[in-house]
């Protein structure tokens, strides 16, 4: 290929390219590389350092996915190169394991991934003031370094405050960039239902729990009593990884039959043989209205009792015009509303199959078993009442179990089986310690609720429960998390980010609220962080230490805010007056762990001087359970439980034995079926809301699937859509791990008949239309999902096509709008929406694309 | 028989060696600098790019970048300079999709990952010639540009071997020339054919299309260069008096 020998001869008799290259290299040789290699500072010339043993260190999986499990790696010579799951000791249904799932598993790509955003960016055509602001989204982009980025952050938040006030700027969700806006005069805020749906703003009234604040369910032993397990909108298959299938299973093991009503014969309906009953999204009401139709009707005290007439009569207001609440009208009653007494219309089942497509010999059979059976567990996900005018389903829920006496009692309980306490209620046994930062008032009161927020930003004036209209005038953003994606009304999100003045977004990859901002900052993952602690499930607490240095140029998002306090003109030590590495010690400090009286706590952990000097941090020593770094070496402290420990846990226990002396934070101190102050709280809102569950057609509910619901004659948006939580990713994060994407295609659910009539095949290109806007998605046949019904996964980033008319991506949200209902309920899953064959170009597997599809040219 | 060359005249291969891989690290390790593109236009560089006589593809790229520079004055013009420099951190960094990522992992390691096990060999490559990335951690060390400045070191650690007067010189040639056979042949020809190939396609300037055409032929031919070094019989030539 080369005559080397010949070429040295030419090199030696003509000196012109030698002159040329070294006179060339030496002027150049001044000019400075920002990049390179550089000779280390104690050379191991020629020799190769031998090879560490690998360590396995506890990772953060911090996901919110509604599980918590233990992921591990073996960390060699500061590279991850393998993952594994909980190993720390054997597997049991006692003492189970917290083994991860498909998601924690793939996390390595999710950290290494090539899509990590490495340095501080800015938007091309972004100058103060917002420069070519119609270009977010789409601009290119340079990169900057960290203390021009600041400097950009910290003189537009100057400038912007200046001029039009603090309350220009809106700082979504909470975190860091609220802290440090709080300390320079404020920020705008946002409040939103999210996952919750209707149990966020309805439980304080009616007395039931939202998910959190009272474990709504009983201890998974107790779980194991029940007969009959009904899992209302509830698939804990994909919704609730870790514990909770197997606690269900072990109900099953110990005798239980399962029913699922669901839109969907979900994975969970299948793993347990469950009785299968499909109902339409947004029609629950009417099926509970006519369970209870036929309890009542069916309800005989001696030779057929359905109704436990003495928790209604002892814990419950409103049922019958007998326990009205003082002041409200007796022919008010819920026993009367169901009867059609007054409005001379039964909630029957003929009447409730039209509406929730159950046929009333099912609902009456439904109702026979609930009633009928000693021990039910009446259990419900989130996702029935994430709906648009929610809060009758949620009520009506609860009343249901009031009225069958399935609440307080063994293998008894009525509520929301969801996220930590799926299948396991109960205070936490081991609990996580704070770490001892300062808290900080935002001098700015205004909340905004999410529903609507970029409707009311377009429109200057947004809805303060309670005080009505408020002026509002936007011109900033500030991001830290992943908060655009999931929220109700995308398509006019993207034009309110454009209309800005200033975007900024913390980011580790590039999700659609770093996509739309003008600058983008690099933020560290947990991996690259000093170590925190992650509880899930009450039986036991995560502790992650830092498994990498940060990556590129990721920072914290507390460095971030350090930094912007500095630049303006802020002590960042009043915020933030301990490190970060202190924080974690302090959470450590403060774990305690329920004694074997399964009353008091005790300190987890045996912290001794040594430990306190070798992790350079202020603290005195203590005694606790076990020591610091066994804990840290094995990554997690699990209470072993057996079935008669101290530790079980049955929700409302105390109140059904004794309502008198152990009463609710309710008006009246009872579960409320009547609530005066719902119905009040609901005239400062959105809707006004009955005092008890009627049923009242949903906004975009099945009924305007119609055109005239008489002569059932369909309308232009034919189809319900549904928007469950999907495997491929926890909400919108890890949407751009190859893995995900490979095993879980984001195809719409249709159902085969359905298809069949639009001939829609199998991977056909769909589009999908609302009102609000277009989405492609490949179509995947199943006879599971009811006809009429079309399920479009939670989640995937936003990705317009070159119009910007379509979405390509399947993003949920550009088919919903931005407005609340209710109590300022976000109504993820009432959407009615056309289904049609996509005539243009086939969509490409999501997996063989490449990570963030964006055309630059 | 072996052929035997004084190492006086071998030391014209390692400044060859030198001017090319100066380009060639200074172009791929980051966005060009217009103090760089001046020296590099107004001393008409590229003309001097060494074994252009050798290798089609070596002239094919500097035509280009011939091409590119005679329409574009990105020393003048701040938008062709930005044209340049967006290509770069288009094409190398993102933020969003990297059409061309420039890690050896990603052609080589599972699933495409960054800071691996390829990183950690190269890591450990670098570390036996007392060699480490500035800013440890920020950038995997099995980045093209990084790479391409290690053979640069290894070449400039070859030219001080050269030094007649150092006895030990020959021998530590010889270690060097068998590491960077080793280093082009089992870490850069292993990415560079699809890297070249894809900034071929993506670059949006020619000057980047002509730079990875080079970039591929020239280590092509390094690699032959340096086989055909170990495998001729190098001395060093007494001055005669």
């Amino acid at each position: 290929m080369i005559d080397l020998i010949g070429k040295i001869k030419d090199l030696k008799m003509s000196r012109r390219s030698f002159i040329g290259w070294t006179t060339a290299v030496a002027a150049t040789a001044t000019i400075p590389m920002g990049r390179g290699l550089i000779a280390k500072a104690e050379p191991t010339f020629g020799t190769e350092v031998a090879g560490e043993e690998g360590v396995w260190k506890t990772a953060a999986c911090w996901h919110n996915c509604g599980g918590r499990c233990l992921n591990k790696v073996l960390v060699k010579e500061g590279v991850v190169i393998r993952q594994k799951t909980d190993d720390t000791h054997e597997d049991s249904a006692e003492f189970p394991q917290q083994r991860g799932c498909l998601r924690g598993r793939s996390q390595s790509q999710q950290i290494f991934g090539a899509d990590r955003l490495k340095y501080p960016m800015k938007r091309k055509n972004w100058e103060p003031g917002g420069g070519k602001k119609e270009l977010r989204g789409k601009d290119e982009w340079v990169r900057i370094s960290w203390d021009e980025a600041l400097d950009y952050v910290a003189d537009e938040t100057k400038r912007i405050a200046k001029k039009y006030g603090n309350q220009s700027i809106w700082a979504s969700g909470s975190g860091e960039h609220v802290k440090m806006l709080s300390s320079i005069g404020g920020c705008v805020t946002d409040w939103r239902t999210s996952s919750y749906g209707g149990w966020l703003k309805t439980s304080l009234h009616i007395g039931s729990s939202e998910g959190y604040s009272v474990p709504p369910v009983n201890d998974r032993f107790d779980l194991r009593n029940s007969q009959l397990i009904v899992l209302w909108g509830a698939n804990p298959a994909w919704s609730s990884p870790g514990m909770p299938m197997n606690n269900y299973l072990e109900a099953k093991k110990a005798g239980a039959k399962f029913i699922v009503i669901d839109p969907k014969y979900t994975d969970t309906a299948n793993t347990y043989d469950a009785q299968w009953i499909p109902v339409r999204p947004g029609t629950d009401d009417a099926l509970i209205l006519a369970v209870m139709h036929v309890l009542i009707e069916e309800d005989d005290s001696v030779t057929n009792p359905l109704i436990d007439w003495d928790v209604l009569h002892r814990c419950t207001v409103g049922f019958d015009a007998d326990h009205m609440p003082s002041g409200a009208n007796p022919k008010d009653n819920l026993k009367d509303y169901v009867l059609g007494t007054y409005d001379g219309l039964p909630k029957d089942p003929e009447w409730a199959s039209e509406i929730c497509g159950v046929d009333p010999a099912t609902i009456r059979q439904l109702a026979r078993q609930i009633g009928g059976t000693e021990r039910v567990s009446l259990l419900t996900g989130w996702a029935p009442a994430r709906i648009n005018n929610a809060e009758g389903v949620v009520q009506a829920f609860m009343t249901l179990g009031y009225m069958t006496g399935n609440i307080g009692r063994k293998g008894r309980m009525t509520g929301l089986s969801v996220h930590s306490f799926a299948a396991n209620g109960g205070p936490g046994l081991v609990v996580g310690g704070g770490a001892g930062l300062p808290t900080i008032a935002n001098p700015i009161t205004d909340s905004i609720n999410t529903a609507e927020i970029y409707n009311a930003i377009n429109e200057g004036k947004f809805m303060s429960p309670g005080e009505g209209e408020k002026p509002l005038n936007i011109k900033m953003i500030y991001h830290e998390f992943q908060s655009m994606n999931g929220q109700l009304g995308l398509t006019k999100g993207i034009e309110v980010h454009r209309n800005m003045e200033f975007v900024v977004a913390n980011a580790y990859v590039l999700t659609t609220h770093a996509k739309y901002a003008d600058i983008v900052l690099p933020i560290t993952t947990q991996w690259e962080r000093e170590g925190g602690l992650l509880d899930g499930n009450r039986e036991m607490l995560i502790v992650h230490t830092k498994i990498v240095e940060p990556l590129y140029e990721a920072k914290s998002d507390q460095w971030v805010a350090q930094e912007l306090l500095k630049k303006l003109g802020k002590d960042p030590s009043e915020l933030y007056p301990i490190s970060e590495k202190q924080q974690f010690f302090n959470k450590l400090v403060g774990t305690t762990v329920i004694t074997e009286n399964g009353v008091d706590y005790e300190p987890l952990l045996t912290i001794t001087s040594k430990d306190i000097s070798e992790w350079a941090v202020q603290g005195t020593p203590q005694t606790g359970r076990i020591t610091l770094n066994e804990y840290i070496n094995t990554g997690i402290y699990q209470v072993k439980r057996s079935k008669d420990d101290k530790f079980g846990y049955i929700a409302y226990e105390n109140f059904i034995k004794d309502p008198q002396a152990n009463p609710l934070t309710t008006e009246t101190g009872k579960f409320e079926i009547y609530s005066k102050s719902l119905h009040e709280a609901s005239k400062g809102a959105w809707t006004e809301i009955a005092p008890i569950p009627k049923y009242m057609p949903k906004v975009h509910g099945y009924e305007e699937t119609y055109t005239n619901w008489e002569k059932k004659e369909k309308g232009k948006y034919p189809f319900q859509l549904l928007n469950p939580h999907y495997l491929r990713r926890s909400h919108s994060t890890l949407d751009n791990v190859p893995y995900l994407r490979e095993a879980w295609s984001n195809a719409v659910y249709l159902n085969t008949d359905d298809a069949k009539k639009l001939k829609i095949d199998a991977n056909d290109t769909v589009l999908i239309t609302s009102e609000y806007g277009k989405t492609l998605r490949p179509a995947l046949l199943t006879q599971t999902l009811m006809p009429g019904v079309i399920s479009l996964p939670h989640g995937p980033w936003v990705s317009m096509d070159d119009e910007e008319k379509v979405d390509t991506a399947g993003a949920e949200n550009i088919l919903t709008g931005s407005f609340a209902t209710g109590l300022g309920t976000e109504g993820y899953n009432t959407q009615v929406v056309k289904v049609e064959k996509w005539t243009g170009e086939q969509l490409v597997e999501d997996y063989k694309q490449p990570q963030r599809v964006i055309n630059y040219k | 028989m072996k052929t035997t060359v004084p190492i006086q005249e071998i030391v014209n291969i390692f400044y060859a060696r030198q001017y090319a891989y100066d380009i060639l690290r200074r172009f791929f390790v980051e966005e060009p600098s217009k103090e760089y593109l001046q020296q590099f236009i107004q001393k008409n560089m590229i003309d001097l790019f060494p074994y252009q006589e050798d290798s089609e593809g070596i002239q094919d790229g500097i035509r280009d970048i011939k091409a590119y520079l005679s329409t574009h004055d990105v020393i003048n013009s701040e938008e062709h300079y930005q044209e340049l420099h967006w290509d770069y951190t288009r094409m190398f960094i993102g933020p969003f999709e990297v059409p061309t990522p420039p890690w050896e992992s990603s052609y080589v390691g599972k699933n495409g990952l960054l800071f691996q096990e390829t990183t950690m060999e190269v890591r450990k490559i670098y570390n036996k010639y007392g060699i480490v990335v500035r800013d440890f951690n920020m950038e995997p060390d099995d980045h093209i540009g990084f790479e391409l400045d290690f053979m640069y070191h290894m070449n400039e650690l070859c030219l001080k071997a050269t030094d007649p007067m150092k006895e030990w010189g020959l021998p530590e040639l010889q270690l060097l020339l068998i590491e960077q056979k080793q280093f082009v042949d089992s870490h850069l020809l292993v990415f560079v054919p699809k890297f070249s190939e894809g900034v071929i396609n993506e670059a949006n300037t020619k000057l980047y299309a002509g730079l990875a055409k080079i970039l591929y032929q020239f280590l092509l031919i390094d690699l032959e260069v340096l086989k055909e070094l170990l495998e001729i019989d190098i001395f060093i030539e007494e001055a005669t008096s």
